[in-house]
């Protein structure tokens, strides 16, 4: 069956993707911003495959929803220490989904999981707690109030500008980046899911397990018979009925949808299950709902099935990535006719990091990992540096109030982006970092060289010593 | 006469290339620096300050060459502490004089200066040296010391052409601005910042010695803006380690130089200077 089909594939990319700490972005030393051992995922081979509403019915993506898009994955909107360590939404929600390996030691007690309330982003937000929360998917999330994992928030409007400014220090945002964040967020689709109907019932496609696994779901509890798994997870509404439960994990949290969560463990508000066979042994336990080991299985299989999608990952690649840099680059072609200085420096500043970024995929001489393809590579740096400094003329020129300067260099690069650019680049992408054996050559010799520095991190372990959490309140100043 | 500054930004600002290697002739013209000049006149004026900057390139070289020979009898005696100092040392004229590898020999990166984990050069030991506490390094050391001896006799015997150096000199100022969030790439030792001190010096050496007379000739204010962005360089990375550099104002600031340099190149009869060489 397709389902299946890409089921299979999806496991594939699945499995391939790297293990353990093979996509690391290696972060070392005793000069970091962030602690030693951080994991932020960066330079993962396959990343969340972004579905947006507007393409998938036809149209495209709004000026609104490329701004957003510009400005989630922007580390400008964000302040403090994750500015400067480069982090941005998108370190986060990578593509909008989650980030299932994000590890900060002192701020994570698991991978995937982060205290928005720590002493390092704002310790102002402090609350001398380690109660990290899972990274969740915001795909859908447009059906998912209340917002927050306890839904103490109604709008995603505020709940988006409180992350920006109280959980990470940023600035306040303007109204107009503020409309455009909630329109890239609400333009993320689930995941295609051919299992379901459009009322969140099995389609006709799933197999026997599934289905009895789908009775079970909609089964009386033993000890109350108005409740079941589908009065809070109710199939016909994305699988969530926008209230908070306590469910035997410590408070009431509100009821995370079902969609696509196959790719989105960990499970629970902060992330304690990896397996969704753990998820239903523990409602199982505390809800004594009395499952054979069938039942648990079925009901498995049934969750499984809900949680599936189409094509959840794509393969990083030049591709993507230009796709990606001229989407947000879109939104000069109406920031610089509106003489709009702040989107100008925002796209600016953010596609020129993008850009560099990108550079840094195609090693230079000094790489000792990769060989052949020279030529390639260095022809492919040059046009990407080049493009570099092309943005930062437009900025340049904006700024003076040279405007059809800055238009004149953005067609070139418009050019460029449609020829010279893909062109170079695919030429040179089989040595590249791209490719998942350059990939692993680079990255096992780069973690083989800081392993060596982690006797010296350890003894210099400083850095790490402040952001873990105690109760003790920040020093005040001022009074 | 040079085209004053005001006229040249003007024909910055309404031309692109074509327009600006047009503009810059008649200056260059003048002040005697470049091709048409030499023609005219059989003279080399960067000659003298090419010359000058060789010789401060080759006491740079050769104080690392001095500091791996010092590095060597450390490995010898079998002195961790000095051993590192050393290295240390060797990296302050190597870095300074990548305006010179940048320009004219981009392929001593590959046996000096590997990253990451090449068998031999500074980061293979930086490993050893500061990761592993270990000091069976002799080989790596000797290897080193045989690159750095190489390239000590190709500066003081390959011909240095200005238009070599400020390529060299852009692409430097264009690397100075690369992220160092996850620590750089002397981060075992922690002296990334070091190596981004050590190449502003060498941009300020090479700006200073070669280009910011001829420049200045040209257009005061243009070289009045490069020595301010270099100067702001050096005042951002006065910070006591990498945690205090603001980065994004840091990229700002290289890439700005880098157009500095692009916009200058034509005034004195270069081209502009491209970011890598191929």
């Amino acid at each position: 069956m397709m389902r299946r089909g890409y089921w299979v594939i999806a496991t594939c990319l699945l499995a391939m993707l790297p293990a353990g700490d093979a996509g690391a972005f290696p972060l070392s030393g005793d000069q970091t911003v962030l602690p030693p051992g951080t994991e932020l995922n960066e330079d993962a081979l396959y990343r969340p495959t972004e579905v947006f509403h507007s393409e998938s019915r036809g149209g495209f993506k709004s000026y609104m929803v490329d701004l957003g898009d510009l400005a989630f994955n922007s580390p400008s909107l964000l302040g403090g220490p994750a500015r400067s360590a480069g982090m941005s939404c998108g370190t986060c929600h990578v593509n909008g989904a989650g980030n299932p390996k994000l590890y900060v030691p002192g701020m994570s007690t698991r991978p995937g999981n982060f205290d928005t309330t720590g002493p390092l982003f704002n310790p102002k937000a402090h609350n001398g707690v380690l109660d990290p929360v899972r990274i969740p998917s915001l795909r859908g999330a447009r059906f998912l109030a209340p917002y927050g994992n306890d839904g103490r928030i109604a709008s995603l409007r505020d709940f988006v500008r409180n992350v920006v400014v109280n959980e990470f220090s940023g600035p306040e945002p303007s109204p107009a980046i503020l409309d455009a964040l909630v329109a890239y967020i609400e333009d993320i689709d689930f995941l295609q899911n051919p299992s379901l109907d459009s009322n969140g019932r099995l389609t006709a496609q799933t197999n026997a397990a599934e289905r009895r696994g789908e009775m079970i779901f909609s089964r009386p509890f033993p000890h109350d018979a108005t409740m079941s798994c589908a009065t809070c997870h109710i199939p016909s509404g994305g699988f969530v009925d926008h209230k908070q439960h306590n469910v035997g994990t410590g408070g009431l949290f509100k009821t995370p949808t079902l969609l696509n969560a196959d790719f989105n463990a960990p499970y629970f508000h902060d992330g304690r299950y990896d397996r969704l066979d753990q998820v239903v042994a523990h409602f199982d336990q505390v809800f004594e709902l009395g499952l054979t080991p069938q039942d648990r299985s079925d009901l498995v299989a049934y969750l499984t099935a809900v949680g599936d999608g189409l094509l959840p990952v794509d393969r990083e690649g030049v591709t993507s990535q230009l796709k990606e840099i001229n989407d947000f680059a879109t939104v000069l072609e109406i920031a610089i006719p509106a003489h709009d200085l702040a989107v100008i420096d925002l796209a600016v500043t953010t596609i020129g990091q993008e850009l560099r970024d990108l550079t840094e995929k195609f090693p230079d001489r000094r790489d000792p990992t990769v060989s052949g393809g020279l030529q390639e590579r260095l022809a492919a740096r040059a046009t990407l540096k080049d493009s570099v400094i092309r943005f930062r003329r437009i900025g340049n020129a904006a700024a003076a109030g040279r405007f059809d300067e800055a238009e004149a260099e953005f067609m070139i690069y418009r050019k460029m982006s449609a020829g010279v650019l893909p062109m170079l680049l695919t030429y040179a992408q089989r040595w590249s970092l791209f490719n998942p054996a350059v990939h692993n050559a680079h990255y096992a010799a780069l973690r083989q060289a800081l392993r060596q520095a982690e006797k010296s991190a350890h003894v210099l372990a400083a850095p790490a010593d402040n952001v873990v959490e105690s109760a003790a309140k920040p020093i005040q100043t001022g009074h | 006469m040079c085209m004053t500054g005001g006229h040249l930004r003007t024909r910055v600002r309404s031309t692109v290339a074509v327009g600006l290697l047009l503009a810059a002739l008649p200056c260059a013209a003048m002040v005697g620096l470049g091709p048409v000049a030499r023609a005219d006149t059989g003279l080399a004026p960067l000659d003298a300050p090419i010359e000058r900057y060789r010789s401060r390139l080759i006491e740079d070289v050769d104080r690392s060459v001095m500091s791996v020979q010092k590095l060597r009898a450390s490995v010898a005696n079998g002195d961790l502490a000095a051993a590192r100092q050393a290295w240390i040392e060797a990296r302050v004229g190597w870095e300074r004089s990548e305006v010179f590898t940048s320009g004219f020999a981009p392929e001593l990166d590959r046996d000096i200066d590997a990253w990451p984990n090449g068998a031999t050069g500074f980061h293979a030991i930086e490993a050893k040296l500061f990761g592993a506490d270990r000091i069976d390094i002799a080989s790596e050391v000797d290897a080193l010391l045989h690159s750095l001896s190489a390239m000590a006799t190709t500066t003081r015997k390959i011909t240095l052409t200005p238009q070599g150096l400020l390529d060299g000199l852009t692409r430097l100022a264009y690397e100075v601005g690369e992220s160092k969030v996850d620590g750089g790439e002397s981060r075992i030792s922690g002296t990334s910042i070091d190596d981004m001190r050590n190449n502003v010096d060498g941009i300020e050496l090479a700006y200073g010695t070669i280009f910011a007379a001829a420049i200045e000739s040209c257009d005061r204010n243009l070289h009045a803006t490069a020595q301010h962005q270099i100067d702001e360089l050096k005042t951002m990375l006065a910070q006591r380690d990498l945690r205090q550099i603001e980065q994004e104002r840091l990229r700002v600031v290289s890439e700005e130089l880098v157009l500095t340099l692009q916009t200058a190149a034509p005034e004195i009869a270069l081209a502009r200077p491209t970011l890598e060489l191929q």
